[in-house]
């Protein structure tokens, strides 16, 4: 009887692992780069993504100019790449401000595939008031 | 104690279902990109089913970027060895910056004895020929 019954719990309790198995969770990978010509405009990008089995689901992306003030009309790329190749692009309009922190979501999260190297690309050009515009790229971590 | 056989024999057959539900469909939504050379680009996002030895393609998103003008358009065709059992061609008013999803109105499948793919084109409405991108998912 006993038995029966520790086997019925164990069964039970298989029944729900199976049920919830395989749950994705989120992660963010952060990064940043330092204008090129060193007038001390710096940028800080973050992009966010779940796994999901044999897939990562990149949903949203956050970046911030700061440090030293540009001329309020910097614009910043974003490409998502899978094994070199961009499955996602975008691209900023020419009125990114410093100090403000703005936040993408594609209209679909990006999918990559985990066997490849996947990673996130920011392409920054900021708006100096008294050069030529600078610009710096930031790549995140591959995953 | 029949009470509890009858238990144990539920709990049995409801793990069994529980796993062989566990992988019949899998849903997958594979993303693309592409440019022309001028910076005009399309992304697209194809939703895809995979059911035993076939596939249903179910859906298709895409949207434009870097291009100013209204009267873009994309082209799609969904291919399975030499037919084409789904193709869709949008009007020309597309643009930039706005997702657009196209759902076949028939269930859409290829075997996975062909060659089975879709292809998107967009053609960039400018001044002088137009030009064009694509993407092609291959499953």
């Amino acid at each position: 009887m006993k038995a029966v019954r520790r086997l019925t719990a164990v069964l039970a309790t298989f029944a729900i692992v199976a049920l919830s198995a395989g749950p994705a969770h989120a992660d963010e990978l952060p990064t940043g780069c330092r204008d090129s010509e060193g007038h001390n405009h710096e940028f800080s990008g973050w992009a966010y993504y779940t796994t999901d089995g044999a897939y990562h689901s990149w949903y949203e992306f956050r970046y911030l100019i700061w440090n030293n003030a540009t001329g309020g009309k910097s614009n910043v790329d974003i490409t998502v790449n899978e094994n070199f190749t961009v499955n996602y692009r975008y691209r900023s309009p020419d009125d990114r401000k410093h100090d403000v922190l703005y936040t993408l979501r594609p209209p679909v999260p990006v999918t990559t595939r985990v066997q490849f190297p996947e990673f996130t690309e920011f392409y920054v050009v900021f708006d100096e008031r008294n050069s030529g515009d600078p610009h710096c790229t930031a790549g995140t971590d591959y995953i | 104690m029949r009470t509890l056989w009858r238990s144990a024999l539920t709990t049995i057959a409801l793990v069994a279902i529980v796993v062989a539900a566990g992988a019949p469909a899998r849903a997958d939504v594979v993303s693309r990109s592409c440019e022309d050379g001028s910076r005009h680009f399309m992304n697209a996002w194809v939703f895809v089913t995979e059911i035993g030895p076939h596939h249903q393609w179910h859906r298709f998103d895409y949207e434009l970027g870097g291009i100013n003008s209204d009267k873009n358009n994309v082209d799609l065709w969904v291919v399975f060895g030499q037919d084409v059992p789904y193709w869709n061609k949008s009007p020309d008013n597309l643009r930039a910056g706005v997702p657009y999803t196209v759902i076949p109105p028939w269930p859409v499948y290829t075997w996975a004895d062909a060659v089975e793919y879709t292809f998107m084109t967009a053609t960039f409405d400018v001044f002088g020929p137009d030009p064009t991108c694509d993407v092609t998912v291959v499953m």
